[in-house]
């Protein structure tokens, strides 16, 4: 198992994300492919304290915790907008919400 | 050495678990299916963390991941059921291949300069990190050097859940001005 295995497979579970966010419609499905994106930022961080220069350093565990609590204050938010836009639209698709667009 | 190369199986196999659901929940039309396909990648990616090497923030992401985020997204997923049933897809073929095409792209880019890179290719490590961190070293360091850091954040996320709360809160009559403008279009 090497440090480049593990970057790999983040790179794809952030591709995936990418992916998501570039070709779905759907605002929830939008905001399944930013949690992914976030959680292959925190098999980064890990990856990187793992083989780094000081394992036995706890700094880069605290930084995935505090990355989580971010990314459930995102989550909570995200789909508390989306439930709003969708009592106000009476849908979740992207393209039926234009009210701001020029 | 066949302690390692057992260690490299169950990660290659977690691997593949978390990329096939992410792929799964990213193309599913059926929202519910899509949320479980999520909550079980990102649960076994959990898995990868204790591999890893790191118990503790394995089980905070299984906790986390299973239990609250599950909920959240299942419930708003049933809460905007309507809007989704019996629509079919609202991509169309150009969306998938753009996307398709700007992150495939990207994982290529990314692909050859992991591999490129000299020093991502080295083993693991052998000190086995969890002897020392256990969640003792959390307690004093959650108490000690990361006191401010963590009232921070709990001030925070204080704030972004009453704000959730208050933008998730039900529309009263005549309380947006825009209302009747936006619903048609």
């Amino acid at each position: 198992m090497t440090l480049g295995f593990i970057l790999i497979i983040s790179a794809a579970l952030f591709c995936i994300g990418l992916f998501g966010v570039l070709s779905r419609r759907n605002m929830i499905v939008i905001l399944f492919s930013i949690e992914l994106m976030f959680n292959a930022a925190h098999l980064n961080l890990i990856a990187f304290w793992r083989f780094g220069e000081n394992p036995l350093a706890i700094s880069g565990l605290m930084f995935v915790l505090f990355s989580l609590a971010i990314s459930g204050a995102e989550a909570a938010i995200g789909l508390a907008l989306i439930l709003r836009l969708y009592r106000h639209y009476k849908s979740v698709e992207t393209q039926s919400i234009t009210e701001l667009k020029g | 050495m066949p302690e390692l190369s057992v260690q490299l199986l169950i990660f290659m196999f977690l691997g593949t678990v978390v990329l096939a659901c992410a792929i799964y929940a990213v193309i599913l039309v059926d929202l519910i299916r899509a949320g479980y396909a999520l909550i079980f990648s990102l649960a076994t990616l959990g898995g990868i963390y204790i591999v890893l090497g790191n118990d503790f923030l394995g089980a905070v992401q299984i906790l986390l991941y299973t239990g609250a985020i599950a909920v959240l997204v299942l419930f708003v997923v049933m809460l905007t059921r309507k809007s989704v049933d019996g629509m079919g897809r609202a991509e169309k073929k150009q969306d998938w291949i753009w996307g398709g095409v700007l992150s495939g792209g990207l994982f290529l880019l990314l692909f050859i300069g992991i591999n490129k890179h000299k020093d991502f290719a080295s083993g693991l490590p052998p000190i086995v990190p969890q002897s020392d961190l256990t969640l003792q070293a959390f307690g004093m360091a959650f108490t000690e050097e990361y006191f401010v850091p963590l009232q921070i954040m709990g001030v925070l996320l204080t704030a972004a859940f009453i704000g959730a709360a208050l933008i998730a809160r039900p529309e009263k009559k005549g309380d947006e001005s825009g209302k009747d403008m936006g619903a048609g279009s």
